[in-house]
């Protein structure tokens, strides 16, 4: 048991901190502990939660994605546009179609351009979002009242809203691959040293492009899941998404350096941010506070986890 | 007279070449005003641009720069109107340097990493900028200011002289001086420096220092031009510095750079965003075209070694393979 | 008869250089063949051909009388060639069995899955047979230099290797693991595989090889079996001309004494460490791995704070918060990593030579670098010691290991300084170079310089030095003289403690 708590003792604090926060603000704020309440963070966690498990395997393989946030805008475009004269289902296939182009698109910038994975996200990002723009034509695309699209954000299966369930689907998914398959073991080795994988066999060209698709897919998912909340094809939304999943992701523990990705910690990083928000909401506090104590939050942990690692090098060298 | 390396300078001849073939082709292009009016364009982005040239050649980044901008600008206008021009701007200045010190001090003696830090002071200084003014924008109306953004001197738009001064300065000091030195030989090797008895965190700091007094600067032309400052200004602000310092041929990973190809990529930038309005390109594809000349610049790498293995390849033919 | 793999005609360029030109020769099976010569010989480039890294320009491997296409790693390991570099290919993050069993992974169901209880039980088995304790689900970045090497060793076993090629397999190793490494390699002889290695090490090709075969500037040069061999045979085999090995180095040192160190003491590090050094005086100082003998030296000089203990520089007491107040004080440092830790990649020779120097040049207006001081501080040094490059503003990067030391040590020569602290200064240099340091090193200790000098090559100390303290377990265990100097004596004081 003992040996439980200290391997996962990064996790476990952060959701201990999840927990002390929550009874901090329901006592200044009691409405907060509502049912309502609560299933209102966790859905507004899921839309960061599943683009960050992907996220979360692209720093892993030692790479990363901005252009989520465009990804987030050409699919909302794109299904809308779909989705009004084909119906449903060929708007999602469309929307599978982007997620793997864009994907292999970034993977291929990556590995056969030679180019770094911030870099090449960068000009995926402008070029993306740009496309999204001119397909949009500079309106939004309305969605009228689309049931299937409605159903996955407002759809509930057993009382329990879609997107949560969703959430959980892509997490349960998320573990499985990662730790269990040969997939995610080989995707641990490249994020950890690409060119031993190299020679030991691994296609890691393969792996990397992989890693991108698995990130494109969740930020399509995610992307469904923001048109059917607000019920329009919109090329505006998600200029911050990637930077809001990346610090997901960095704050969940995953290591920027690639090889030990932390599915564990960007789940629990996503509860922790959203019920930040919802928490400062509920209090009636200024939407910009909120920005300004994520970001002090993101600076705050890291110099921590700083000072940790720096203590970390100090046993490592006098053990030897 | 040291020899030039043109490998290194590929973007002057982009430069020349694109200007040469829109002088020809596009006679609204070589008006005066025209010229001149991208002149100016260029030296928006190539400020910041030249303060993100050192902090990339020192092997880091700085994604803060576009909120930097929006905060001091509210600074330096809420401030204008009480103390006059000439405080205001000294302020902004000072406030630019602080911005700079936070950003430098978090890196250099909190050992976080530049990307995470300058990605919280990205949320942080906007979100203050907001809170500031309650998001409200300031009008800026004091004529001498504004000339500073829409004046010239002579036939040249004041923003480039001041991007040509700063430019001078910046390189002079990177070449030129012990601390120049240090912040290449930083981004080359920070264990080399640390033996050598060079104060790595003094030189990370002030690089991004120096850093936050061009967002200062960058901050008064840009509002000096919009004649007002507002918090949502300048928001892909650091993709467009990152944009040009690449297009300049300065690598990603550090220890190698030029502020002079700095210069002229911000002036080639300009130039093409220019002649997308010329040609009455839509807006909409304008902003593909910056994104493909983006990804030319990234690939300019790739091309080069592209062109490294094609003439060994060649070489190889001389010897058989059983 | 035929030998088990012929190596014919090997051909390779790189940018119209020459690797390798006209390389034959024989690989007898179940041998312990090691390949030798200086840097620049060849022998990696050839090991690389074999491991399908490189692709050669001409020529042919055959292997048991058939000819083989090596085009690619796949192709090699298909031959039952399997190779360890210097840097190992373990991936840190994942497991030791994870790294065994990383390609072709045996142990998974059709659908991706991996059993990973039976993929431990079999690395399990290849690290027992290989009479290792090492956890099959601990994590490589944790182990040491040794324990990942024999991970390496059975990830060549599992995958089948008969054909086994390391390069420089003892370098990074003390002598009990060198020891350790001879075992593992008889029973892998036993068992009929076929080694291969890369080494400088004379001593231990004695103690390993069957046969020796030396490449010279990218040729062929001899092979021989061991037993027609010795030390000064296979020398001039690999420089070409002899090197008397045994020059009986002149003793510069004085009486007069320059650092003094008391009782140092770094909590879990090193312990009542205490040593003198003398002008003049070139001071080697021994010990295994992991002994803190680095730790001592590089915490003297500032790079961190010891926890009490008392340094006195001629007499007077000192204490470095920073490298930069060592330097200020006439100390001078070289690491033993110049590539991470060292050059400056992208800068030139010459502001490479002159990173420090430069801050207390004479400058133009008070802060301006002024060239001619920098062009006539890389002459001074380039003078010096024979710096060769095409060019002073040429990236340093071009220039070979050997040089590139040499600008290093110029940097901290330019100093005025007189204590020199250097951590294996002739590491990854060619014998040729190596001996105009070591001339280098006499040189200097004439003109009174006090140097410390750490040598994991127990005869490079020997040669080179006036006296050696040895390491063990962060204590200095022993202290010889000159005349006392022997290889045994220093080694007992290095192992003085069992873990």
């Amino acid at each position: 048991m003992k040996k439980f708590i200290l391997k996962h003792s990064d996790n476990l604090s952060l959701g201990a901190v999840i927990i002390m926060l929550f009874i901090g603000f329901s006592i200044m704020q009691p409405n907060m502990m509502t049912a309502f309440n609560i299933k209102n963070i966790l859905v507004q966690v899921s839309l960061t939660a599943i683009a960050a498990a992907g996220m979360t395997f692209a720093y892993t393989a030692g790479v990363f994605d901005m252009s989520i946030g465009s990804i987030l805008a050409l699919v909302s475009v794109v299904v809308a546009k779909t989705a009004t004269t084909y119906g449903f289902f060929i708007a999602l296939a469309a929307a599978v179609v982007i997620a793997v182009m864009v994907g292999v698109v970034n993977g291929l910038i990556v590995t056969k351009l030679g180019i770094q994975a911030f870099a090449a996200t960068l000009v995926t990002m402008i070029l993306i979002r740009g496309i999204a723009v001119l397909i949009a034509n500079g309106a939004d695309i309305p969605l009228y009242s689309m049931e299937g699209i409605k159903f996955i954000s407002s759809g509930t299966i057993a009382g329990i809203p879609f997107p949560i369930i969703l959430t959980v689907l892509v997490y349960i998914f998320s573990y499985i691959l990662y730790y269990t398959t040969v997939f995610g073991m080989k995707l641990r080795s490249v994020g950890s040293n690409a060119d031993a994988s190299k020679i030991s066999g691994i296609k890691t060209n393969r792996m990397v492009i992989a890693a991108f698709v698995l990130t494109a897919v969740t930020a399509v998912l995610s992307s469904l899941i923001k048109t059917a909340q607000v019920m329009f094809g919109k090329s505006t939304i998600g200029e911050d998404f990637a930077l809001d999943v990346m610090t997901t992701v960095i704050l969940g523990g995953t290591l920027v350096t690639g090889g030990k990705g932390n599915l564990t910690g960007t789940l629990i990083a996503s509860i922790l941010i959203a019920v930040i928000k919802n928490g400062l909401n509920i209090n009636n506090v200024n939407s910009y506070y909120q920005q300004l104590i994520i970001g002090i939050i993101l600076i705050f942990a890291l110099i921590v986890n700083g000072i940790k690692t720096m203590k970390n090098e100090r046993q490592i060298r006098r053990e030897g | 007279m040291k020899k030039i390396n043109w490998g290194k300078h590929v973007v002057v001849v982009i430069l020349v070449g694109f200007w040469l073939v829109m002088f020809v082709m596009n006679k609204n292009f070589r008006l005066g005003d025209n010229l001149a009016s991208i002149l100016r364009e260029a030296a928006t982005a190539g400020i910041a641009a030249l303060g993100m040239t050192l902090i990339i050649i020192m092997g880091d980044f700085d994604l803060s720069i576009g909120s930097m901008v929006a905060l001091l600008g509210i600074i330096m206008a809420g401030v204008m109107n009480t103390v006059g021009l000439i405080p205001s701007l000294i302020v902004v200045c000072v406030a630019g340097m602080v911005c700079g010190l936070v950003n430098g001090v978090i890196i250099a003696y909190f050992k976080v990493p530049a990307f995470i830090t300058t990605l919280g002071t990205y949320y942080s200084f906007r979100a203050i900028a907001y809170i500031l003014n309650n998001a409200n924008t300031i009008m800026c109306t004091n004529p001498t200011f504004l000339k500073i953004g829409n004046g010239n001197i002579g036939v040249i738009p004041i923003p480039f002289v001041i991007l040509l001064v700063l430019g001078i300065v910046l390189a002079m000091v990177l070449n030129r001086t012990v601390y120049g030195r240090n912040v290449r030989a930083l981004g080359n090797s920070e264990k080399a420096c640390r033996i050598s008895g060079i104060n790595t965190k003094r030189v990370k700091m002030l690089a991004f220092l120096l850093m936050g007094f061009c967002a200062a600067v960058s901050t008064m032309i840009i509002t000096a031009r919009q004649a007002c400052a507002s918090p949502d200004v300048a928001i892909n602000f650091h993709f467009e510095a990152i944009t040009v310092v690449v297009l300049g041929g300065t690598k990603l990973i550090g220890g190698e750079g030029s502020i002079f190809n700095t210069i002229i990529a911000a002036v080639l930038y300009a130039s093409v965003s220019n002649c997308l309005n010329l040609y009455h390109v839509d807006a909409k594809w304008q902003r593909i075209c910056m994104g493909l000349i983006l990804l030319v610049a990234f690939s300019f790498d790739f091309i080069q070694r592209l062109v490294v293995t094609v003439r060994e390849n060649s070489q190889k033919k001389t010897v058989q393979k059983v | 008869m035929e030998s088990y793999i012929q190596i014919r005609n090997i051909v390779k360029q790189f940018y119209g250089v020459y690797a390798l030109k006209d390389i034959s020769f024989n690989i007898a099976k179940g041998s312990v063949h090691a390949i030798m010569g200086e840097n620049g010989a060849g022998k990696s480039t050839l090991m690389k051909i074999l491991g399908g890294v490189y692709q050669a320009d001409g020529g042919s491997i055959t292997i048991q009388g058939k000819e083989q296409r090596i085009n690619n790693v796949n192709d090699s390991a298909a031959c039952g060639i399997s190779v360890i570099y210097q840097e190992f290919n373990l991936i840190s993050e994942l497991t030791v069995a994870e790294n065994i069993y990383i390609s072709d992974i045996p142990r998974k169901t059709f659908l991706g899955f991996v059993e990973k209880k039976k993929r431990s039980a079999n690395a399990k088995e290849l690290l027992e047979f290989l009479e290792i304790d090492v956890d099959p689900d601990a994590y490589v970045k944790d182990l040491t230099v040794s324990e990942k090497q024999m991970v390496e060793i059975a990830k060549s076993l599992s995958r089948n290797a008969d054909i086994i090629i390391m390069d420089e397999p003892t370098a990074a190793l003390n002598e009990e693991e060198v020891k350790k490494l001879e075992d593992v390699v008889n029973m892998l002889r036993k068992e009929g595989k076929t080694i291969l290695y890369i080494s400088h090490r004379l001593k231990e090709v004695f103690d390993m090889a069957d046969t020796v075969t030396v490449l010279r500037n990218g040729e062929y040069v001899d092979t021989k079996p061991i037993g027609e061999l010795n030390e000064t045979a296979i020398i001039k085999l690999m420089v070409g001309h002899e090197i008397d090995s045994s020059i009986n180095r002149q003793s510069y040192a004085t009486e007069r004494v320059l650092l003094e160190v008391y009782n140092l003491h770094l909590e879990n590090v090193f312990a009542e460490v205490s040593f003198k050094l003398h002008a003049g005086e070139i001071l080697g100082v021994a010990g295994l791995m992991g002994c803190g003998r680095e730790e001592v030296l590089a915490a003297i000089y500032g790079l961190f704070q010891y926890d009490s203990g008392r340094v006195l520089l001629e007499g007077k007491e000192v204490s470095f918060k920073s490298p930069k107040d060592a330097i200020a004080h006439g100390i001078c440092f070289l690491t033993d990593d110049r590539k991470d830790e060292g050059i400056l990649p992208q800068m030139s020779v010459e502001e490479n030579t002159t990173l420090i120097s430069i801050r207390s040049a004479e400058k133009k207006l008070g802060f301006y670098v002024d060239p001619k001081s920098e062009a006539e501080q890389l002459k001074q040094m380039t003078d010096f010691m024979s710096i060769k490059y095409a060019n002073p503003k040429q990236k340093i990067s071009y220039l070979s290991g050997g040089n590139q030391q040499k600008v290093l040590l110029g940097r901290n020569l330019l100093l005025d300084n007189k204590v020199f602290i250097m951590l294996e200064p002739t590491r990854g240099i060619d014998v040729g170079a190596k001996e105009e340091i070591y001339s280098l090193l006499s040189q200097l200790a004439k003109e009174g310089m006090g140097i410390i000098a750490v040598f994991s090559d127990m005869n490079e100390l020997i040669k080179v030095c006036d006296r050696a303290i040895v390491f063990c377990d962060g204590k200095v265990t022993g202290g010889l003289t000159r005349e006392e100097f022997n290889k045994e004596k220093i080694l007992t004081f290095a192992a003085g403690r069992k873990r």
